[in-house]
C-alpha cells in the first residue's frame, strides 16, 4: 500500500478508516491513497476518485509499475525518477536489460507538455501519447508486447477500477499511454509555472540579462521550455572514462566520444529502428546528422526547465555540472564559442541564473513491489467479461 | 554420446526408407491416415538439403542455440527451454517463461523434431526455422527483437568471421540466425533406438515384454490410430481431454498468458478453462482442444509429458489412455487393459529412446572490447 512519504501517517489512518467502512473496496483506497499522494493537502474522500483527478493518480501508478515492462524490472520512474527531475542523474542511461548501459543521457521529461518531438535526436515524434508507446514498444526501452501488458493490468484489480474510474474503459497500453501522458503533462504544466515565476524574477538579474541578452543562450534556449524545439550542432566532449578508451575523430574538428560495446549495440538498433542502414555498427554517436540530410544536425536542444536538478548534461553525459556545460568545453563545442567571450564574472552570474531554475516542491509517491502484484482471484479469472465464441 | 553426425544414411536415404517400410510390414495399422499404402512411409525422412549438411552452419547454429543473447534482456537461450541434460525438454510441467511470464506448455523436445512438418503442440509452425523465431520473439519466451540480436552478434567478431566464411557477407541476415539454429537442431537425431534395430532384424534387441508390448501398442491399445509411421505420428491433432494441473487456477502470470495468447491469436476473448490449443490456430471449434500427436522416440528423457506436463512417468500416460477422462469431445475410451499389458506396454514405450542425446555447453564467443 502506497502513501505519501510527507504524509504516511494520515494516508495511513485514513486507510485504516476506509477500511472500516462498508462498501469500501481495497481498490478504492488504493486509488484514495494515490490520490492523497497527489494532492496531499486535500481532505480525500473515495468521491473525489473520478474524472480528471483518477487520470492522473492511474498515470502515477502506472509511471511507477515496472510490470509494464517486458522483463518486469524497469518502470517509467526507474530512468525518470520524479525525485531527479524526471532524468536518472547517471552519465549514460541505463537500457532494457541486457546492456549494461545505453548510448545517452536520460532526458528529463519535466517539461514535455509543449513538446512536439522527443529523443536527443529528434526521432520521435509526438504527440507525447504517441512517444510513450513507442517507448513501450521499443526493445531499448520498455520491450513490452502491448498485448500482454493490456493482460498484466487486467490482471491487477486495482487497475480495473482506475481505468473505470479514469473513463479509460478496460485498460490496455494505450489507455496507458493516455494517462501516464496526462500525468506528466500535469507535472510538467506546474513546473513551467515555476519556472516562468523564476524568470520573471531573474531576468533583470546579472545572469539573466546575459542569458537573453549578449551570451546569446536564448537564439537555443527560448520559449517556455527555453528550448526552441530545433536540431542543433553540438560537439560534446567525451567524458574521462570514455575518453580513456580512445578518441574517434571530429565531427568538423571537434573531439566525439567512443561509445561502449553496450552503447554501439544499441546505437545500431536505434538506427535500425528508424530505417538507417549502416554498413558497420556506429562507433560514435553524431544524432540526427545519421538520419538528416544535413550533416551539421546533431541534437536537439534540451529545455532548461530544472535544469538546476537534471545533470549530468548534454547528450552524452559528459558534463557533470553546469559550470561543466559552460566553461569546460572545448574549442568548437557550441557553448565554448557561446562563453568564450565572457569575463569570469559573468559566466558565474550565468551558471547562478541557471541553478535558479529549480523544480517545485512535488510530493513523492512512494510504490512497493507488492503493490504490482499480478493476483489470481474469482473475479479475475475467468472473467466474467469474456464471451465464448 | 557426442552430437550424431549427418550422414547420408542417417536421414535421408535407404536406412530410414527401410525403417518405414519395416514398420508398416510389422504394424498392422488399422487406419493409416491417407489410403495411400507404404508409398507414404517412404517419403517421411526429408531429404538433407546442401545447406544444412555444411557443418560451419551446424556449427554456428550450435553457438547460437545456447547463445541467451538472442532474447531481449539476454537472459534466456534456446537451450534454457530444450535443455541437452533433459532429452532437449525442459523437465518442468510448463516450460520456462521469460522473466515475469509464465510459459503456458509444456517443452517439446528438440530431438528428431527435424522430421517433423508441424511443430509447436499446436502445430502453428511448419519448420524449425520458424519455430525457433516464433519462441525467441515470443513476449513470454525469448521476448527478443531482431535488430537487436543482430545488433548484439555484430558486436561479437566471431559470429561475424563465421557469417563471413558462410555468407560472403560482412553483414548478419536475419533468416540466417534461424537457418543455422535449425541447421544444428537437425543433427540432433535418435534413431538408434532398440525398436528401431528390432526393426532392423535385431531381434533380440525388445525383450519379450517389450515385444508384447508392442503388439499391445498396435493391438488391443491401437495406439496407432494415432502413432503411427516412421515417426510414431500421425502429425494430425486430436482432442484427448487430459486433465487440467491446477496451474492455471493457482497462477496469476500463467491466466495473463493464457488470456495474452488467445486475444493474441483471435482478436477476440474468450472464456477459458483450458489450452484451446488447435483451435487458436484454425478457429475451428472440433479443433477446440486439440493438439498435435506427440512423436515417441527419445520420451524416456522428456518427462512430463502432454501439452500441459499433466504426467510425470509412461506409466502415468499409459494409465491415462487405458482409463481416460470422460469428457466432451475427447476421443479416448477404455481400453481395458490388465495389469500386465501395461506393463509390456510401457516397457515397449521405454524402448523407443536411444542413448541420451548430450553435448558439453559450448563456450560462447565473446563482444569485441
Amino acid at each position: 500500500m502506497r502513501s505519501p512519504q510527507s504524509s504516511a501517517e494520515g494516508a495511513q489512518d485514513r486507510l485504516t478508516r476506509r477500511k472500516g467502512s462498508a462498501g469500501a473496496i481495497r481498490a478504492a483506497i488504493v486509488a484514495a491513497s494515490v490520490c492523497a499522494a497527489w494532492v496531499p493537502t486535500n481532505n480525500v474522500s473515495a468521491s473525489d476518485v473520478a474524472g480528471p483527478k483518477a487520470l492522473l493518480e492511474l498515470g502515477e501508478r502506472l509511471f511507477h509499475d515496472p510490470l509494464l515492462s517486458g522483463s518486469g524490472t524497469l518502470a517509467c520512474s526507474s530512468c525518470h525518477p520524479p525525485s531527479l527531475g524526471f532524468a536518472d542523474g547517471r552519465t549514460i542511461s541505463e537500457i532494457y536489460p541486457g546492456g549494461i548501459s545505453g548510448f545517452r543521457n536520460t532526458p528529463s521529461l519535466v517539461s514535455v507538455a509543449g513538446q512536439a518531438r522527443f529523443r536527443r535526436d529528434a526521432s520521435l515524434p509526438g504527440p507525447l501519447v504517441a512517444a510513450i508507446a513507442a517507448e513501450f514498444a521499443s526493445p531499448l526501452t520498455m520491450a513490452m508486447n502491448a498485448g500482454l501488458a493490456a493482460e498484466r493490468m487486467r490482471q491487477q484489480e486495482a487497475y480495473r477500477t482506475l481505468f473505470d474510474r479514469a473513463g479509460l474503459g478496460e485498460p490496455d497500453l494505450q489507455a496507458a499511454a493516455e494517462a501516464i501522458s496526462a500525468y506528466l503533462q500535469e507535472r510538467s504544466r506546474r513546473a513551467l509555472a515555476h519556472t516562468e515565476d523564476i524568470i520573471e524574477r531573474e531576468r533583470t538579474s546579472d545572469g539573466g540579462g546575459l542569458f537573453f541578452g549578449d551570451a546569446g543562450c536564448s537564439s537555443c534556449h527560448s520559449g517556455p521550455r527555453l528550448s526552441d524545439g530545433r536540431i542543433h550542432y553540438l560537439c560534446a566532449k567525451e567524458t574521462e572514462a570514455q575518453a580513456a578508451q580512445g578518441r574517434a575523430g571530429c565531427l568538423s574538428g571537434t573531439v566525439q566520444a567512443h561509445l561502449s560495446v553496450a552503447g554501439r549495440i544499441a546505437l545500431s538498433a536505434h538506427l535500425a529502428s528508424l530505417g538507417v542502414a549502416h554498413s558497420q555498427p556506429p562507433s560514435i554517436d553524431v544524432g540526427a546528422a545519421a538520419f538528416e540530410n544535413d550533416e551539421e544536425a546533431s541534437f536537439v536542444t534540451p529545455s532548461l526547465i530544472g535544469v538546476a536538478e537534471t545533470g549530468p548534461y548534454l547528450h552524452n553525459g559528459s558534463a557533470a555540472t553546469l559550470e561543466a556545460v559552460l566553461l569546460g568545453a572545448r574549442p568548437g563545442d557550441i557553448h565554448a564559442s557561446a562563453t568564450a567571450a565572457l569575463t569570469e564574472e559573468q559566466a558565474e552570474a550565468l551558471v547562478s541564473f541557471l541553478k535558479a531554475l529549480t523544480l517545485p516542491q512535488e510530493p513523492l509517491a512512494s510504490y512497493s513491489l507488492s503493490d504490482f502484484m499480478l493476483a489470481t482471484g474469482e473475479e479475475l479469472w475467468p472473467s466474467t467479461g469474456y464471451d465464448d465464441p | 554420446m557426442t552430437i550424431p553426425e549427418i550422414e547420408a544414411g542417417t536421414m535421408n536415404g535407404i536406412a530410414s526408407r527401410m525403417l518405414a517400410v519395416a514398420l508398416f510390414a510389422v504394424f498392422e495399422i488399422p487406419e493409416p491416415r491417407q489410403s495411400a499404402g507404404a508409398q507414404e512411409f517412404s517419403a517421411l525422412p526429408r531429404q538433407v538439403a546442401e545447406s544444412e549438411r555444411d557443418e560451419r552452419l551446424v556449427e554456428l547454429g550450435r553457438l547460437l542455440f545456447f547463445d541467451p543473447r538472442l532474447s531481449g534482456d539476454t537472459s534466456i537461450a534456446c537451450a534454457d527451454c530444450h535443455e541437452p541434460s533433459s532429452g532437449w525438454a525442459y523437465p518442468q510441467d510448463l516450460s520456462k517463461g521469460y522473466p515475469m511470464t509464465a510459459n503456458w506448455r509444456n517443452s517439446p523436445t528438440v530431438v528428431n523434431s527435424g522430421f517433423l512438418k508441424r511443430l509447436f503442440w499446436d502445430g502453428r509452425a511448419s519448420s524449425l526455422e520458424e519455430q525457433a523465431r516464433a519462441a525467441m520473439t515470443s513476449p513470454i519466451e525469448g521476448n527478443g527483437h531482431p535488430a537487436l540480436m543482430i545488433a548484439r552478434l555484430q558486436e561479437i567478431p566471431e559470429y561475424m568471421e563465421r557469417i563471413g566464411k558462410l555468407f560472403n557477407s560482412t553483414r548478419l541476415a536475419e533468416a540466417d540466425i534461424w537457418r543455422a539454429i535449425a541447421a544444428f537442431e537437425r543433427t540432433l537425431v535418435d534413431t538408434d533406438t532398440p525398436f528401431d534395430r528390432f526393426l532392423r532384424g535385431e531381434h533380440d534387441a525388445l525383450s519379450p515384454a517389450a515385444r508384447r508390448g508392442m503388439k499391445v501398442f498396435s493391438g488391443k491399445a491401437n495406439c496407432t490410430s494415432c502413432h503411427n509411421g516412421a515417426l510414431l505420428t500421425d502429425e494430425a491433432f486430436h482432442v484427448t481431454s487430459v486433465p487440467d494441473t491446477g496451474q492455471l487456477a493457482a497462477s496469476g502470470p500463467l491466466q495473463v498468458t493464457f488470456r495474452f495468447k488467445v486475444l493474441d491469436a483471435l482478436g477476440s476473448a474468450m472464456a477459458l478453462s483450458e489450452d484451446p490449443g488447435r483451435f487458436l490456430v484454425t478457429r475451428n471449434l472440433a479443433d477446440r482442444g486439440a493438439f498435435r500427436t506427440a512423436p515417441l522416440r527419445h520420451t524416456r528423457y522428456t518427462a512430463p509429458y502432454m501439452h500441459n506436463g499433466a504426467f510425470w512417468t509412461l506409466r502415468e500416460v499409459v494409465d491415462f489412455y487405458n482409463a481416460p477422462q470422460h469428457a466432451t469431445g475427447s476421443e479416448l475410451a477404455p481400453i481395458d487393459l490388465t495389469e500386465a499389458e501395461v506393463k509390456d506396454l510401457v516397457a515397449f514405450l521405454e524402448c523407443l529412446s536411444g542413448p541420451q542425446i548430450t553435448i558439453e555447453r559450448p563456450s560462447l564467443p565473446s563482444y569485441r572490447e
